[in-house]
């Protein structure tokens, strides 16, 4: 596999956490970018109905 | 002030070995922290079952309002994986690894298919459902979605769960088993209580975000669990690097042909499949059973689960103290299976007398028997594999109980469907339970050979 | 097989299979949120 050979030179207790960490953090920062910068995610999480009517035109 | 704090966490130590059930399931190679965290691990599989069998049921009929019978073939579809359980656990027994894992790379790997099936089915439900605009798309996308959502969970928890549990056979000595197979139990019990609580006051008041979260949630906590529960258990094995020949390669035909022949393996296979055929069937039928024949109130007939609790946790319990001393396991498991008799006899005989005090007595006995029954049978599984055979040998126990609690639960329903519509809805009860008292006597009869019972205690002990 | 050791005190081998683990975790981490958007865009486009 390409770059398999990496964790001979990086060490896996540095080199795991910061590859897993930054996909944990990244996706968790994109959606609570979306949530504060837009309204319809926090709407939709406070149980209001979807508006089905709109959304289709 | 620091000595206090000291004397405090001293104390609380203490408290906490002497009131624990199964304290004393540490050795000195393996402390009781150590185990616990192992335990996590079915901590998860319960709230991953609770969720499936219990709230996500509940929930696609009265809140998403999916029909019955797409609910039902939903909620079924991760038993077709359990018999693969047998292969899993092989797999892990023969695994090839330069790290020197064999059971930490399969617990991550169902870890993770867990994770996404939680990831993805709460979307899947609500397409499912036709909710939103899903509706404009065909129905195929949300069924299919949603099984496949499903399968991934039932795969995750088979998987997690067998090779689980082959760690932790790995890491304890022979004597010790018993206790750790208690633990094992309480700990699933535990998950499932108190996840069944929590999602019942968080969904209390349901709203498709929150059925989200709840869903979402779970699959994190199950990956932290999990990953909690692996951390720094199974000593690599500098052995295992080694590339074998191919010839050397075991297939999973000969390895099975050679656990087959094992000292009446089949034979033990087909008890633990009566068994929990019997000691299931009737998981479904308790509640309605109160409330329609014996006219419980709703809080009364929620008791009836916790009263089965209750039981299973008494009977986990003891057999773990008497196995400890060395009982044979499988007189254990036939002790489970007699206690089932009266069980079933009491729950049958409540209609008549309409009793609900001797239904509940019933139901503790049932969970009492069962108790004893699984963990007699998963003990001597454990004693009786080989130290190279772990994971399948688990396995198949594991494939059999899954599969035949999974069928005996869908066909007690139906029979009773089936039977209190060609009489009356009493019968349709009584009909199972009758049945269950069968397979019990069948279980029992099955057994007699292995537990030596006709032959004496004597020649058994020098056979073994 | 090599036994070379690197600089982390991991041979070759190891540093493969644990590499190929993480590849592999994360594609099917990757599948499994891409199945998971456009289920949620179908459900309604952006929860809108």
């Amino acid at each position: 596999m390409i770059y398999g050979k990496m964790w001979t030179v990086v060490k896996p207790t540095v080199g795991v956490p910061i590859l897993l960490g930054a996909v944990a953090v990244g996706s968790f920062a994109v959606h609570l970018a979306i949530t504060t910068h837009t309204t319809w995610v926090s709407k939709f999480l406070n149980g209001e109905p979807i508006n089905t009517a709109s959304a289709s035109s | 002030m620091l000595r206090l704090s000291r004397r405090l966490v001293e104390g609380w130590a203490e408290l906490g070995t002497r009131f624990l059930p199964f304290a004393d399931a540490a050795t000195p190679e393996l402390p009781l922290s150590r185990l616990l965290r192992l335990s996590l691990f079915q901590v998860s599989c319960g709230m991953a079952m609770v969720l499936l069998m219990g709230t996500l049921n509940r929930v696609m009929i009265v809140e998403l309002h999916v029909s019955a019978a797409l609910v039902a073939i939903m909620v079924s579809l991760p038993i077709v994986f359990a018999p693969l359980r047998a292969v899993i656990g092989f797999k892990s027994d023969t695994h090839r690894s330069a790290l020197g894992w064999k059971r930490v790379p399969f617990i991550w790997r169902g870890s993770m298919v867990q994770f996404g099936g939680f990831a993805v089915m709460p979307f899947a439900l609500l397409v499912l459902a036709g909710a939103g605009q899903s509706a404009h798309y065909p129905a195929w996308i949300g069924q299919v979605a949603a099984g496949f959502a499903f399968l991934l969970v039932g795969a995750g928890v088979h998987t997690v769960q067998t090779v689980g549990l082959a760690l932790a056979t790995d890491l304890v000595r022979e004597e010790d088993q018993p206790k750790v197979v208690g633990l094992m139990y309480v700990m699933l019990l535990t998950g499932m209580i108190v996840s069944a609580v929590a999602f019942g006051l968080l969904l209390s008041e349901y709203s498709p975000g929150q059925l989200v979260r709840v869903i979402q949630g779970a699959a994190v906590v199950t990956l932290l669990l999990n990953v909690i529960a692996m951390w720094k258990q199974e000593a690599r094995d500098p052995n295992r690097h080694q590339p074998r020949p191919a010839a050397q390669e075991v297939e999973f035909q000969d390895a099975w042909r050679l656990f087959r022949s094992g000292p009446e393996a089949m034979r033990r296979l087909l008890i633990v499949g009566l068994g929990t055929a019997a000691f299931s069937m009737e998981d479904v039928l308790l509640e309605p059973y109160g409330g329609e024949i014996l006219r419980m109130s709703v809080g009364d007939t929620t008791l009836l689960t916790a009263t089965l609790s209750a039981g299973g946790l008494f009977g986990f319990w003891a057999a773990s103290v008497v196995l400890g001393r060395g009982y044979d396991a499988f007189r254990m498991a036939a002790i489970g299976a007699m206690v089932g008799l009266p069980a079933f006899a009491l729950v049958i005989a409540a209609a008549p007398l309409d009793s609900p005090v001797w239904f509940g007595t019933g139901v503790m006995l049932i969970g009492v028997g069962g108790g004893l029954f699984g963990h007699g049978t998963l003990t001597a599984t454990m004693r009786a594999a080989p130290r190279d055979q772990v994971g399948l040998a688990l396995g198949a126990w594991g494939a059999v109980q899954a599969t035949a609690a999974g069928i005996a639960v869908g066909v007690g329903g139906i029979l009773r469907d089936v039977y209190a519509a060609a009489t009356e809805p009493v019968l349709g009860y009584i009909f199972v339970y009758s049945l269950e008292l069968l397979l019990l006597v069948v279980t029992i009869t099955a057994m007699v050979p292995l537990v030596g019972w006709r032959r004496g205690h004597a020649t058994r002990n020098q056979a073994a | 097989m090599s036994e070379k050791v690197g600089l982390t005190g991991l041979t070759e081998a190891e540093s493969e299979e644990l590499h190929r683990n993480l590849i592999q975790g994360t594609q099917f981490f990757g599948m499994i949120a891409a199945l998971a958007h456009l289920l949620t865009y179908i459900y309604t486009p952006w929860l809108g």
